[in-house]
Protein backbone atom coordinates (compact mmCIF):
# COMPACT_ATOMS: atom_id res chain seq x y z
CA UNK A 1 0.00 0.00 0.00
CA UNK A 2 2.70 2.47 1.11
CA UNK A 3 4.90 1.37 -1.79
CA UNK A 4 2.04 2.06 -4.24
CA UNK A 5 1.52 5.53 -2.83
CA UNK A 6 5.24 6.25 -3.10
CA UNK A 7 5.23 4.98 -6.69
CA UNK A 8 2.34 7.30 -7.56
CA UNK A 9 4.07 10.24 -5.85
CA UNK A 10 7.29 9.60 -7.73
CA UNK A 11 5.55 9.23 -11.10
CA UNK A 12 6.51 11.70 -13.84
CA UNK A 13 2.98 13.12 -14.25
CA UNK A 14 2.54 13.53 -10.50
CA UNK A 15 5.86 15.39 -10.41
CA UNK A 16 4.60 17.80 -13.07
CA UNK A 17 1.37 18.48 -11.20
CA UNK A 18 3.10 18.80 -7.85
CA UNK A 19 5.68 21.18 -9.40
CA UNK A 20 2.79 23.43 -10.41
CA UNK A 21 1.26 23.25 -6.93
CA UNK A 22 4.61 23.86 -5.22
CA UNK A 23 5.30 26.70 -7.66
CA UNK A 24 2.02 28.33 -6.69
CA UNK A 25 2.63 27.79 -2.96
CA UNK A 26 6.16 29.23 -3.16
CA UNK A 27 4.87 32.21 -5.09
CA UNK A 28 2.00 32.72 -2.67
CA UNK A 29 4.20 32.51 0.44
CA UNK A 30 6.56 35.11 -1.00
CA UNK A 31 3.99 37.36 -2.63
CA UNK A 32 1.45 37.52 0.21
CA UNK A 33 2.82 40.83 1.55
CA UNK A 34 3.17 42.44 -1.86
CA UNK A 35 1.06 45.54 -2.44
CA UNK A 36 -1.43 44.85 -5.17
CA UNK A 37 -4.34 46.71 -6.70
CA UNK A 38 -7.55 45.01 -7.65
CA UNK A 39 -10.85 46.22 -9.10
CA UNK A 40 -14.31 45.10 -8.08
CA UNK A 41 -17.77 45.88 -9.35
CA UNK A 42 -19.91 46.29 -6.27
CA UNK A 43 -23.61 47.05 -5.71
CA UNK A 44 -25.08 50.22 -4.17
CA UNK A 45 -27.26 49.51 -1.15
CA UNK A 46 -29.61 51.86 0.71
CA UNK A 47 -30.83 51.65 4.30
CA UNK A 48 -33.70 53.53 6.04
CA UNK A 49 -35.50 53.62 2.68
CA UNK A 50 -38.90 52.23 3.68
CA UNK A 51 -40.94 55.31 2.69
CA UNK A 52 -39.19 56.38 -0.46
CA UNK A 53 -38.62 55.12 -3.95
CA UNK A 54 -35.11 55.42 -5.27
CA UNK A 55 -33.90 55.33 -8.83
CA UNK A 56 -30.14 54.96 -8.82
CA UNK A 57 -27.29 53.12 -10.58
CA UNK A 58 -27.10 49.43 -9.67
CA UNK A 59 -23.36 49.18 -9.19
CA UNK A 60 -20.06 51.02 -9.34
CA UNK A 61 -16.46 50.02 -9.94
CA UNK A 62 -13.92 50.39 -7.16
CA UNK A 63 -10.16 49.95 -7.08
CA UNK A 64 -8.55 48.76 -3.83
CA UNK A 65 -4.90 48.56 -2.84
CA UNK A 66 -3.37 46.49 -0.06
CA UNK A 67 -1.37 43.42 0.81
CA UNK A 68 -2.23 40.51 -1.46
CA UNK A 69 -3.20 38.46 1.57
CA UNK A 70 -5.68 41.10 2.78
CA UNK A 71 -7.21 41.46 -0.65
CA UNK A 72 -7.34 37.67 -0.98
CA UNK A 73 -9.26 37.43 2.30
CA UNK A 74 -11.72 40.07 1.16
CA UNK A 75 -14.75 38.58 -0.57
CA UNK A 76 -16.53 40.48 -3.30
CA UNK A 77 -19.91 39.45 -1.87
CA UNK A 78 -19.10 41.37 1.32
CA UNK A 79 -18.44 44.60 -0.52
CA UNK A 80 -21.13 47.24 -1.21
CA UNK A 81 -21.62 51.01 -1.11
CA UNK A 82 -23.94 51.69 1.83
CA UNK A 83 -26.00 54.91 1.70
CA UNK A 84 -28.32 56.25 4.39
CA UNK A 85 -31.58 57.25 2.74
CA UNK A 86 -32.72 59.58 5.60
CA UNK A 87 -30.50 62.38 4.31
CA UNK A 88 -32.11 62.29 0.86
CA UNK A 89 -34.68 64.85 -0.25
CA UNK A 90 -37.28 64.42 -2.95
CA UNK A 91 -35.97 64.88 -6.45
CA UNK A 92 -32.44 64.56 -7.78
CA UNK A 93 -29.70 64.03 -5.15
CA UNK A 94 -26.02 64.33 -6.12
CA UNK A 95 -24.01 62.12 -3.80
CA UNK A 96 -20.23 62.02 -3.54
CA UNK A 97 -19.05 58.52 -2.65
CA UNK A 98 -16.11 57.93 -0.33
CA UNK A 99 -14.36 55.30 1.79
CA UNK A 100 -16.87 55.67 4.66
CA UNK A 101 -19.65 54.33 2.41
CA UNK A 102 -17.68 51.18 1.78
CA UNK A 103 -16.87 49.87 5.32
CA UNK A 104 -13.48 48.77 4.09
CA UNK A 105 -10.99 47.10 6.51
CA UNK A 106 -8.30 49.51 7.71
CA UNK A 107 -5.51 47.51 6.10
CA UNK A 108 -6.92 48.25 2.66
CA UNK A 109 -6.80 51.53 0.80
CA UNK A 110 -9.46 52.78 -1.59
CA UNK A 111 -7.72 54.08 -4.71
CA UNK A 112 -10.57 54.90 -7.00
CA UNK A 113 -14.35 54.94 -7.40
CA UNK A 114 -15.87 54.99 -10.85
CA UNK A 115 -18.07 57.03 -10.86
CA UNK A 116 -17.04 58.96 -7.75
CA UNK A 117 -20.44 60.62 -7.50
CA UNK A 118 -23.90 59.43 -8.44
CA UNK A 119 -27.26 61.04 -9.13
CA UNK A 120 -30.22 59.56 -7.29
CA UNK A 121 -33.83 60.31 -8.05
CA UNK A 122 -35.92 60.08 -4.86
CA UNK A 123 -39.72 60.09 -4.68
CA UNK A 124 -41.99 59.53 -1.70
CA UNK A 125 -44.08 56.36 -1.70
CA UNK A 126 -47.84 56.92 -2.03
CA UNK A 127 -49.70 55.38 0.94
CA UNK A 128 -52.72 53.29 -0.13
CA UNK B 1 -17.44 36.81 -27.43
CA UNK B 2 -17.88 33.45 -25.71
CA UNK B 3 -14.11 33.08 -25.34
CA UNK B 4 -13.83 36.54 -23.78
CA UNK B 5 -16.62 35.68 -21.36
CA UNK B 6 -14.95 32.40 -20.52
CA UNK B 7 -11.58 34.09 -20.00
CA UNK B 8 -13.20 36.70 -17.77
CA UNK B 9 -14.89 33.99 -15.79
CA UNK B 10 -11.60 32.16 -15.26
CA UNK B 11 -9.83 35.41 -14.43
CA UNK B 12 -12.42 36.21 -11.77
CA UNK B 13 -12.38 32.64 -10.47
CA UNK B 14 -8.60 32.51 -10.06
CA UNK B 15 -8.51 36.03 -8.60
CA UNK B 16 -11.10 35.04 -6.01
CA UNK B 17 -9.80 31.55 -5.22
CA UNK B 18 -6.04 31.83 -5.71
CA UNK B 19 -5.23 35.54 -5.40
CA UNK B 20 -3.99 35.83 -9.00
CA UNK B 21 -4.84 39.36 -10.04
CA UNK B 22 -2.60 40.04 -13.02
CA UNK B 23 -1.23 38.08 -15.94
CA UNK B 24 2.27 38.61 -14.57
CA UNK B 25 1.28 36.42 -11.60
CA UNK B 26 0.57 33.50 -13.93
CA UNK B 27 3.90 34.04 -15.65
CA UNK B 28 5.76 34.10 -12.34
CA UNK B 29 4.11 30.88 -11.19
CA UNK B 30 4.89 29.11 -14.46
CA UNK B 31 8.56 30.10 -14.27
CA UNK B 32 8.79 29.02 -10.61
CA UNK B 33 7.02 25.75 -11.38
CA UNK B 34 9.45 25.06 -14.21
CA UNK B 35 12.45 25.48 -11.93
CA UNK B 36 10.82 23.42 -9.19
CA UNK B 37 10.03 20.70 -11.73
CA UNK B 38 13.68 20.59 -12.78
CA UNK B 39 14.76 20.34 -9.12
CA UNK B 40 12.22 17.56 -8.49
CA UNK B 41 13.45 15.67 -11.54
CA UNK B 42 17.03 16.02 -10.33
CA UNK B 43 16.13 14.81 -6.85
CA UNK B 44 14.17 11.87 -8.25
CA UNK B 45 17.34 10.59 -9.91
CA UNK B 46 18.79 9.64 -6.54
CA UNK B 47 17.87 6.00 -6.08
CA UNK B 48 19.68 5.71 -2.78
CA UNK B 49 17.61 8.19 -0.76
CA UNK B 50 13.98 9.33 -1.03
CA UNK B 51 14.96 13.00 -1.44
CA UNK B 52 11.77 13.80 -3.34
CA UNK B 53 9.70 12.66 -0.37
CA UNK B 54 11.81 14.84 1.96
CA UNK B 55 11.13 17.81 -0.33
CA UNK B 56 7.39 17.13 -0.37
CA UNK B 57 7.46 16.67 3.40
CA UNK B 58 9.14 20.05 3.87
CA UNK B 59 6.50 21.76 1.74
CA UNK B 60 3.72 19.89 3.51
CA UNK B 61 4.91 21.12 6.93
CA UNK B 62 5.30 24.63 5.52
CA UNK B 63 1.78 24.67 4.09
CA UNK B 64 0.16 23.08 7.15
CA UNK B 65 1.92 25.52 9.49
CA UNK B 66 0.72 28.41 7.35
CA UNK B 67 -2.91 27.32 7.28
CA UNK B 68 -2.87 26.39 10.99
CA UNK B 69 -1.52 29.86 11.79
CA UNK B 70 1.62 28.34 13.32
CA UNK B 71 3.49 31.37 12.06
CA UNK B 72 6.65 30.88 14.13
CA UNK B 73 7.18 27.46 12.61
CA UNK B 74 6.24 28.82 9.19
CA UNK B 75 8.78 31.66 9.29
CA UNK B 76 11.49 29.43 10.79
CA UNK B 77 10.97 27.04 7.88
CA UNK B 78 10.99 29.86 5.32
CA UNK B 79 14.21 31.30 6.77
CA UNK B 80 15.75 27.84 7.10
CA UNK B 81 14.93 26.86 3.51
CA UNK B 82 18.43 27.75 2.15
CA UNK B 83 19.92 25.58 4.92
CA UNK B 84 17.51 22.77 3.95
CA UNK B 85 18.56 23.18 0.31
CA UNK B 86 22.21 22.91 1.30
CA UNK B 87 21.38 19.85 3.37
CA UNK B 88 19.68 18.20 0.38
CA UNK B 89 22.75 19.01 -1.75
CA UNK B 90 24.89 17.43 0.94
CA UNK B 91 22.78 14.25 1.02
CA UNK B 92 22.65 14.23 -2.76
CA UNK B 93 26.42 14.58 -3.17
CA UNK B 94 27.03 10.87 -3.79
CA UNK B 95 24.65 11.05 -6.70
CA UNK B 96 26.32 14.20 -7.99
CA UNK B 97 29.69 12.50 -7.76
CA UNK B 98 28.33 9.51 -9.62
CA UNK B 99 27.35 11.72 -12.54
CA UNK B 100 30.64 13.62 -12.57
CA UNK B 101 32.73 10.46 -12.39
CA UNK B 102 30.80 8.75 -15.16
CA UNK B 103 31.00 11.74 -17.48
CA UNK B 104 34.72 12.19 -16.96
CA UNK B 105 35.47 8.52 -17.64
CA UNK B 106 33.66 8.19 -20.94
CA UNK B 107 36.48 8.48 -23.46
CA UNK B 108 36.62 5.76 -26.06
CA UNK B 109 38.26 5.39 -29.38
CA UNK B 110 36.69 3.47 -32.20
CA UNK B 111 39.19 0.60 -32.09
CA UNK B 112 38.54 -0.16 -28.44
CA UNK B 113 34.75 -0.27 -28.71
CA UNK B 114 33.18 -3.64 -28.04
CA UNK B 115 31.30 -5.62 -30.62
CA UNK B 116 27.80 -4.47 -31.42
CA UNK B 117 26.46 -7.86 -30.34
CA UNK B 118 28.22 -7.83 -26.99
CA UNK B 119 25.11 -8.94 -24.99
CA UNK B 120 24.90 -12.05 -27.16
CA UNK B 121 28.62 -12.75 -26.76
CA UNK B 122 28.42 -12.23 -23.02
CA UNK B 123 25.42 -14.51 -22.55
CA UNK B 124 27.02 -17.18 -24.71
CA UNK B 125 30.17 -17.02 -22.59
CA UNK B 126 28.09 -17.12 -19.41
CA UNK B 127 26.25 -20.20 -20.65
CA UNK B 128 29.56 -21.82 -21.37
CA UNK B 129 30.75 -21.01 -17.84
CA UNK B 130 27.45 -22.15 -16.33
CA UNK B 131 27.82 -25.44 -18.14
CA UNK B 132 31.08 -25.85 -16.20
CA UNK B 133 29.19 -25.31 -12.94
CA UNK B 134 30.32 -21.71 -12.43
CA UNK B 135 27.82 -19.39 -10.83
CA UNK B 136 28.30 -15.94 -12.23
CA UNK B 137 26.29 -12.91 -11.15
CA UNK B 138 26.54 -10.34 -13.88
CA UNK B 139 25.86 -6.69 -13.00
CA UNK B 140 25.31 -4.27 -15.86
CA UNK B 141 26.09 -0.74 -14.82
CA UNK B 142 24.11 1.96 -16.58
CA UNK B 143 24.05 5.69 -15.76
CA UNK B 144 24.78 5.41 -12.02
CA UNK B 145 28.20 4.22 -11.02
CA UNK B 146 28.11 1.38 -8.52
CA UNK B 147 31.75 1.60 -7.49
CA UNK B 148 30.91 2.70 -3.96
CA UNK B 149 28.83 -0.45 -3.41
CA UNK B 150 31.43 -2.95 -4.56
CA UNK B 151 35.06 -3.79 -3.93
CA UNK B 152 37.03 -4.97 -6.87
CA UNK B 153 40.47 -6.56 -6.63
CA UNK B 154 41.51 -5.17 -10.03
CA UNK B 155 40.15 -3.08 -12.90
CA UNK B 156 39.90 -4.70 -16.29
CA UNK B 157 38.02 -2.37 -18.68
CA UNK B 158 38.16 -4.92 -21.48
CA UNK B 159 35.67 -4.68 -24.34
CA UNK B 160 33.60 -7.84 -24.63
CA UNK B 161 34.98 -10.03 -27.39
CA UNK B 162 34.21 -13.73 -27.98
CA UNK B 163 37.56 -15.31 -27.16
CA UNK B 164 38.61 -12.93 -24.42
CA UNK B 165 35.38 -13.38 -22.48
CA UNK B 166 35.58 -17.17 -22.73
CA UNK B 167 39.21 -17.04 -21.63
CA UNK B 168 38.34 -14.87 -18.62
CA UNK B 169 35.42 -17.01 -17.52
CA UNK B 170 37.33 -20.25 -17.86
CA UNK B 171 40.18 -19.02 -15.70
CA UNK B 172 40.93 -21.05 -12.58
CA UNK B 173 41.35 -17.79 -10.69
CA UNK B 174 37.66 -17.11 -11.12
CA UNK B 175 35.87 -17.48 -7.79
CA UNK B 176 32.70 -19.52 -7.59
CA UNK B 177 30.20 -17.88 -7.20
CA UNK B 178 31.59 -14.68 -8.64
CA UNK B 179 30.33 -11.22 -9.41
CA UNK B 180 31.20 -9.52 -12.65
CA UNK B 181 30.60 -5.86 -13.52
CA UNK B 182 29.99 -4.76 -17.08
CA UNK B 183 29.12 -1.23 -18.13
CA UNK B 184 26.39 -0.48 -20.62
CA UNK B 185 28.93 0.18 -23.37
CA UNK B 186 30.00 -3.46 -23.24
CA UNK B 187 33.22 -3.25 -21.22
CA UNK B 188 34.04 -5.80 -18.55
CA UNK B 189 35.00 -3.51 -15.71
CA UNK B 190 35.71 -5.90 -12.86
CA UNK B 191 35.57 -9.55 -11.99
CA UNK B 192 35.73 -11.43 -8.66
CA UNK B 193 34.04 -8.45 -7.08
CA UNK B 194 32.83 -8.41 -3.45
CA UNK B 195 30.23 -6.24 -1.79
CA UNK B 196 31.56 -3.18 0.00
CA UNK B 197 30.87 -2.12 3.59
CA UNK B 198 28.30 0.34 2.24
CA UNK B 199 26.36 -2.59 0.87
CA UNK B 200 26.76 -4.75 3.99
CA UNK B 201 25.06 -2.02 6.02
CA UNK B 202 21.89 -2.70 3.99
CA UNK B 203 22.08 -6.48 4.05
CA UNK B 204 20.27 -8.67 6.52
CA UNK B 205 22.39 -11.75 5.89
CA UNK B 206 25.60 -11.83 7.85
CA UNK B 207 26.99 -14.92 6.20
CA UNK B 208 30.10 -15.06 4.13
CA UNK B 209 29.80 -12.60 1.29
CA UNK B 210 30.29 -15.08 -1.53
CA UNK B 211 27.22 -17.20 -0.92
CA UNK B 212 24.57 -17.35 -3.59
CA UNK B 213 21.82 -16.20 -1.24
CA UNK B 214 23.95 -13.24 -0.20
CA UNK B 215 24.44 -12.22 -3.82
CA UNK B 216 20.73 -12.54 -4.51
CA UNK B 217 19.83 -10.24 -1.65
CA UNK B 218 22.55 -7.78 -2.63
CA UNK B 219 21.29 -7.90 -6.22
CA UNK B 220 17.87 -6.81 -5.04
CA UNK B 221 19.35 -3.89 -3.09
CA UNK B 222 21.79 -2.71 -5.75
CA UNK B 223 19.10 -2.67 -8.44
CA UNK B 224 16.71 -0.87 -6.13
CA UNK B 225 19.21 1.82 -5.20
CA UNK B 226 20.80 2.36 -8.61
CA UNK B 227 19.71 1.95 -12.22
CA UNK B 228 22.00 -1.06 -12.66
CA UNK B 229 20.53 -4.49 -13.38
CA UNK B 230 21.83 -7.93 -12.56
CA UNK B 231 21.26 -11.42 -13.89
CA UNK B 232 22.32 -14.93 -13.10
CA UNK B 233 21.91 -18.17 -15.03
CA UNK B 234 21.05 -21.30 -13.06
CA UNK B 235 23.39 -24.18 -13.76
CA UNK B 236 20.74 -26.93 -13.54
CA UNK B 237 17.87 -25.36 -15.41
CA UNK B 238 19.62 -22.89 -17.70
CA UNK B 239 16.98 -20.38 -16.74
CA UNK B 240 17.95 -16.86 -15.80
CA UNK B 241 16.97 -14.63 -12.91
CA UNK B 242 16.94 -10.91 -13.55
CA UNK B 243 17.05 -8.17 -10.92
CA UNK B 244 15.94 -4.78 -12.14
CA UNK B 245 14.62 -1.71 -10.26
CA UNK B 246 14.36 -3.79 -7.11
CA UNK B 247 12.21 -6.38 -8.88
CA UNK B 248 13.17 -10.01 -9.34
CA UNK B 249 12.12 -11.75 -12.55
CA UNK B 250 12.68 -15.46 -12.31
CA UNK B 251 12.76 -18.35 -14.76
CA UNK B 252 13.54 -16.32 -17.85
CA UNK B 253 14.66 -18.30 -20.84
CA UNK B 254 17.97 -17.29 -22.37
CA UNK B 255 16.15 -15.80 -25.32
CA UNK B 256 13.92 -13.75 -23.04
CA UNK B 257 16.96 -12.60 -21.08
CA UNK B 258 18.68 -11.48 -24.25
CA UNK B 259 15.61 -9.62 -25.49
CA UNK B 260 15.18 -7.95 -22.10
CA UNK B 261 18.84 -6.93 -21.98
CA UNK B 262 18.62 -5.42 -25.45
CA UNK B 263 15.48 -3.51 -24.46
CA UNK B 264 17.03 -2.12 -21.28
CA UNK B 265 20.39 -1.20 -22.76
CA UNK B 266 20.68 2.05 -24.76
CA UNK B 267 20.48 1.92 -28.53
CA UNK B 268 23.79 0.92 -29.97
CA UNK B 269 25.58 3.44 -32.14
CA UNK B 270 24.96 2.93 -35.82
CA UNK B 271 28.16 4.48 -37.06
CA UNK B 272 30.24 1.46 -36.18
CA UNK B 273 30.50 -0.80 -39.19
CA UNK B 274 29.05 -4.23 -38.64
CA UNK B 275 31.63 -6.95 -39.14
CA UNK B 276 29.25 -9.75 -40.00
CA UNK B 277 26.51 -11.74 -38.37
CA UNK B 278 27.47 -13.65 -35.30
CA UNK B 279 26.83 -17.30 -34.91
CA UNK B 280 24.61 -16.71 -31.88
CA UNK B 281 22.53 -14.13 -33.68
CA UNK B 282 22.23 -16.30 -36.76
CA UNK B 283 20.82 -19.18 -34.73
CA UNK B 284 18.76 -17.17 -32.28
CA UNK B 285 15.58 -17.32 -34.30
CA UNK B 286 15.86 -21.02 -34.96
CA UNK B 287 16.88 -22.38 -31.57
CA UNK B 288 16.00 -20.80 -28.28
CA UNK B 289 17.04 -23.54 -25.88
CA UNK B 290 20.21 -22.73 -23.91
CA UNK B 291 21.97 -25.92 -24.97
CA UNK B 292 22.18 -24.65 -28.53
CA UNK B 293 24.22 -21.57 -27.65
Amino acid sequence: MFKNIVTIILHQKTTKISALILGYLTWFFIAQYQNVTHSYIIPICFYNDENIEIIAPQSIKIKIQGHRLDIFKLHQQDLAIHLDATSFHNGINEIILNKENLFLPETLKLINLIPSYISINVTSKKHE
Amino acid sequence: MLITQLLNYFYEFFAEQLGLYTYQNYFEILILSFFIYKILQWLAQDYTKPLLLYWYGYYAILTISYYCNALTLFWIMIIASPIAAMFILFIHQTKLQKQFILHSNQTFNIQSLPNQQWPEILIRALLFATHHQKQIFCIIERNNTIDSLLLSPYDLNIPIQPNVTDFLLSSTLLENPTIMIINHHGFIKNINVTWSKNMHDHLLINEHHTTKQHNQEAGYIITKKTDAFMFHIEAHTYLATLWINGTIIQNLSIDQLLITCNEILPQKSTDIIKKGIFHVQKHRNNNTSPENY
